[in-house]
């Protein structure tokens, strides 16, 4: 499972770090890192959450790029 | 996801990891029972007692789940409270394993009058394993730290 850098990159975008993220869905700081880094899958709550969390649909964030 | 009140505070990445700990800990507790059993009962080499024979694989196991929780970051709650159990395992740990070596070079005993391995090598080893557990969850805190201002 590759780095999920489209989700690195919307928080990035608010100026958002980890901890802020994880407060906002009810997760732990180390839950966002591992998404972001590919180490764990979330469930589909929690991807709608963070969608919402961020302003991104499911597509722009959890979606697989076409090159892969 | 639904939760039950024991899980209220652990988000669903700590759940399955406190669980796959929760695992390795019972085999770990299994192994270690068998291994015993097999050395004092099978080899009749009785080696350990009846309070080692409990003691030991408790520990070891209640270390595994400790050390494995806590690695993967869900000993800790998602809101933030600390825990400060494993800190107290690593003081208590370093308190059992100074004073058992001093009562093993003190007293130079290794079987007691049984031929069983003398109580200091019981507290030994559970010394030992709560201060492993201690040291993992300093070296964790510490690369959090660091990991947070990221």
């Amino acid at each position: 499972m590759g780095k999920n850098l489209k989700l690195k990159a919307a928080r990035a975008a608010l100026d958002m770090s980890q901890q802020k993220l994880a407060e906002a869905v009810s997760v732990s700081r180390q839950t966002i890192n591992a998404i972001e880094n590919g180490d764990y899958n979330p469930t589909v709550n929690l991807c709608i959450a963070i969608c919402k969390a961020l302003g991104k649909t499911l597509d722009e964030l959890f979606w697989e790029d076409e090159t892969m | 996801m639904k939760k039950d009140y024991l899980d209220k505070d652990f988000d669903e990445r700590q759940i399955a990891e406190r669980g796959r700990a929760f695992r390795n800990a019972y085999l770990t507790m299994a192994a270690a029972m068998t291994v015993m059993f097999c050395i004092n009962d099978v080899m009749e080499i009785y080696f350990f007692d009846s309070s080692a024979f409990y003691m030991m694989p408790t520990v070891l196991s209640l270390a595994v789940f400790m050390c494995t929780a806590v690695r993967k970051d869900a000993f800790e709650g998602f809101s933030g409270i600390s825990n400060a159990v494993p800190a107290i395992f690593g003081v208590l740990g370093l308190f059992l394993t100074v004073s058992s070596i001093i009562e093993i070079v003190r007293d130079r005993v290794i079987f007691d009058i049984n031929g069983h391995l003398d109580d200091c090598f019981n507290h030994l080893f559970c010394g030992l394993c709560y201060l492993v557990v201690g040291i993992i969850y300093i070296i964790k805190k510490i690369s959090d730290k660091k990991a947070e201002n990221i």
